[in-house]
């Protein structure tokens, strides 16, 4: 067996939006999987307010490098926590673009659903690397992509795919932005 | 005994908007590509702004509208895996062709940048 991988784009417009879609395969994918999904053109909101929840309160662990006005550091060295005036152990909520739903013709029927990512929001997290001038960011700390296993042999060529906007939709505001969605299938060699 | 090696090719990203396209060949005694990577020295245009089509051998690996991101490794990585695994791909007539496009992305200002495509790859011993 050979993996293969195809790309289909959605693109969003309006908030809220319902965006209804079919992916062929290929007449030799034997199996699906593994699905991947990206967002590109709204990445640049990470971090915005997003209503009341998009920053999560900073979580204060005892003896941690993130210290109070007063408070002596705990088992972490100064330097390493002055690295982090900013609190380098804030949480923030990965903001989520929408949701996703795939569907087989198949005996699997609905056999994918996610929320779509942005991207990870506490990359950062617990570095002590960053400073007021620059923090860990994606391109530089990420993990590597790695997609989501499923397993899908229905013999069905085409999925049916629904996505559904949650980003404008919590903002209130219209963004144009697409989304990748990645299917990995097996072939015969 | 075959011998691992990392292959570098370079492509230089002049032009916004644009589509790139290049064709690496390999050392004749390269039997398999294994891994493939992508660096860049501006890695926030890269991850942003970068897509491409991969074909070893005139086979196609990655289509079109692949993003370079999913391809990229961060520091959080362990070293040993930061290539993108291929199993063991028959270098054949030893061209690894890629067709890069930059998209134009809100998030950065576009500035020439460079894209490093590491391959991995395994060659026979030459007597």
């Amino acid at each position: 067996m050979k993996e293969k991988v195809i790309i289909h784009t959605v693109q969003v417009t309006k908030k809220g939006e319902i965006n209804s879609f079919q992916i062929k395969l290929p007449m030799d994918a034997k199996k699906i999987i593994g699905i991947e999904s990206t967002v590109k053109g709204i990445e640049g909101f990470v971090g915005a307010p997003a209503g009341r929840n998009m920053v999560m309160p900073g979580i204060i662990l005892p003896g941690s490098a993130m210290g109070m006005a007063g408070m002596p550091f705990g088992k972490i060295d100064a330097p390493f926590a002055a690295a982090a005036p900013s609190g380098g152990l804030f949480f923030r909520q990965t903001p989520i673009a929408g949701e996703l739903r795939l569907q087989s013709q198949g005996p699997s029927n609905i056999f994918y659903s996610t929320d779509v990512k942005l991207t990870d929001a506490n990359v950062g997290f617990g570095d002590f690397s960053e400073t007021p001038f620059w923090k860990p960011q994606v391109f530089t700390h990420g993990e590597k992509f790695m997609e989501d296993i499923v397993g899908v042999d229905d013999n069905s060529y085409v999925l049916s795919g629904t996505y559904r906007d949650r980003f404008g939709e919590e903002r209130g505001h219209d963004f144009n932005y697409r989304v990748n969605v990645y299917v990995w299938y097996d072939i015969e060699k | 005994m075959n011998k691992i090696v990392h292959k570098r090719f370079d492509l230089d990203i002049t032009e916004e908007n644009k589509a790139f396209s290049k064709t690496f060949e390999l050392d004749k005694d390269i039997v398999t590509v294994k891994g493939v990577g992508i660096t860049s020295n501006r890695d926030d245009l890269l991850y942003a702004r970068g897509e491409q089509r991969i074909e070893i051998n005139r086979e196609e690996f990655f289509p079109d509208n692949y993003e370079s991101k999913r391809l990229m490794a961060g520091v959080n990585s362990d070293v040993n895996m930061r290539y993108y695994n291929l199993g063991d791909v028959s270098s054949g007539n030893k061209s690894i062709k890629v067709d890069f496009k930059d998209v134009p992305n809100e998030l950065t200002f576009f500035r020439p940048y460079r894209v490093s495509y590491y391959f991995l790859c395994e060659k026979t011993e030459m007597q």
